[in-house]
């Protein structure tokens, strides 16, 4: 019985705990859904940073200059969940900038952080319309 | 600026909204329902959101969450622990985000007194706006007593409203007018009281009643030259009889307001112009008009609030559906239009005060 609630208590530390890197790859599953933050941080006007996290998957990749703010908004995307699972953007509108959230099949994040006072709704729809398949597929392989 | 009005004004400026309302102090306040949303399925994400946005380590000024099924979830702080929330089907949030903006940049919202008081109070002041028009209104029991009888359809769209009507009884003449005037609530009823009181003191039992018409318009003129500064003054679309039971005669005029004449199962509607657009005009050129009477004789006058209702899903009654109740089996029957004007209604407020008298000679 001990061993099973050891077992279980580390199993949700792993769990709650996923690996971090900021500006790393972290883990080898990882490398397409690297490729692809690069190239959603390079191809997104304005952005500063862009993040990955999952409530399926312990990965959390960061990328850019202002990573570290991401970090203080990871917990949006899960709370921000309807019920029945059908959000696909979260505009965050803050003091020193925004965060848009991109929903991968509703279980993925995907965080932008960029200077706009304003979401660029239309930008934003561009942006998940050309990556979103590429997330999909990063993502099941990973799974 | 009152939390229902900002709630008021989003709604006449944006459709889509299913459901708003604001958060206060961690509890759903002056929440407004479109139909068919339930509130127990949103309650639950936007206290979720209301909780990332208080937190002071975040920073959050606004959000904006969209769904699958073009649907979004807008949430905007407007004061320190107030949050305004609007789950809107609309797609265009940037324009109602502009909009909520605007208006909050020019007005902060008022909560310096409960609702429960705040309504009491309203409550009082129309219950004591009721008293004084109600004294005004006439006992048409009196008037019409031994000459006629009679239906009324008085329903103001709050306690107290622009519409109304006016009468007097002079040996063998009956004098009834049927008036809407501009506005709801309490402002309608001003309006109102100051027409009856005008055309109290301008009536006299052998004038036409086009004079009484004029004089009314030119006291107003002169009334709204003497002291309005800016927006709009007191009008009134008004319907103005003059019953002759001796020579059998009804003579009559009036603006924006028809005339349904019932004789021997014919029915012959007058129309008036209305006065609203162009009043010096209009009153310049308006007239008296006769129409013989008979026995059984039926007349009809109503305000354009009955064909204006809608429907919860936008319909206007429609004049068409009002001459189809009003004339259903050859006669002019005032008795099922409250009932059908009520079915059509729904669950959708009175749009307009409503107003139809009916006299049987």
């Amino acid at each position: 019985m001990e061993i099973i609630l050891f077992n279980f208590y580390f199993y949700i530390i792993e769990q709650n705990e996923p690996l971090r890197s900021y500006g790393r790859k972290v883990n080898p599953m990882n490398n397409d859904l690297d490729q692809l933050l690069d190239e959603l941080l390079n191809t997104y006007t304005d952005a500063l940073a862009v993040s990955f996290h999952s409530m399926e998957l312990p990965i959390t990749v960061s990328k850019g200059e202002a990573a570290d703010i991401l970090e203080k908004y990871k917990d949006i995307p899960m709370l921000s969940l309807d019920e029945t699972f059908q959000t696909t953007f979260s505009f965050i509108i803050t003091k020193s900038g925004s965060i848009v959230i991109f929903f991968i099949n509703q279980l993925h994040f995907v965080s932008v952080y960029t200077t706009n006072a304003d979401p660029n709704k239309e930008l934003a729809s561009r942006m998940y319309d050309s990556f979103k398949d590429r997330f999909e597929q990063a993502i099941a392989i990973a799974l | 600026m009152r939390p229902q009005q900002l709630f008021d004004d989003l709604n006449q400026n944006f459709s889509g909204i299913l459901y708003s309302g604001l958060v206060i102090k961690d509890e759903i306040r002056h929440a407004t329902l479109g139909s068919g949303i339930d509130p127990d399925d949103h309650e639950a994400l936007i206290m979720r959101l209301y909780f990332i946005a208080i937190d002071p380590e975040k920073d959050i000024t606004y959000f904006i969450n969209q769904y699958e099924e073009g649907k979004y979830l807008y949430f905007i702080k407007v004061d320190e622990g107030v949050w305004l929330f609007i789950l809107s089907a609309n797609q265009s949030f940037a324009k109602l985000h502009f909009y909520v903006k605007f208006l909050l940049s020019d007005n902060s919202l008022r909560f310096d007194e409960p609702d429960e008081t705040r309504s009491h109070t309203t409550d009082e002041r129309l219950n004591s706006a009721k008293r004084i028009q109600d004294m005004l209104l006439p006992n048409l029991d009196a008037v019409l007593k031994g000459l006629g009888t009679y239906e009324l359809l008085y329903q103001p769209k709050d306690v107290v409203g622009g519409d109304f009507y006016w009468a007097h009884q002079d040996k063998d003449v009956t004098w009834i007018a049927v008036g809407d005037c501009t506005g709801h609530s309490m402002e309608g009823a001003l309006a109102s009281v100051s027409v009856m009181s005008i055309l109290n003191q301008l009536y006299h039992r052998d004038m036409k009643p086009h004079w009484l018409i004029k004089g009314l318009h030119k006291s107003l003129s002169d009334m709204q030259n003497q002291s309005l500064t800016d927006g709009y003054g007191i009008g009134c679309e008004l319907l103005v009889m003059r019953i002759d039971h001796k020579q059998g005669e009804l003579t009559y005029s009036g603006t924006g307001m028809p005339l349904y004449h019932l004789n021997q199962g014919k029915l012959k509607i007058f129309h008036t112009k209305s006065a609203n657009l162009d009043p010096a005009r209009v009153i310049k050129y308006i007239r008296t008009r006769k129409l013989p009477l008979v026995r059984k004789d039926a007349i009809l006058v109503h305000s354009d609030g009955i064909k204006d209702q809608l429907s919860p899903l936008g319909k206007r009654f429609s004049t068409r559906r009002l001459y189809q109740v009003l004339f259903a089996d050859g006669t002019l029957r005032l008795d099922n239009l409250q009932q059908e004007l009520n079915r059509h209604r729904g669950s959708e407020p009175q749009t307009d005060d409503i107003i139809a008298l009916k006299l049987v000679i």
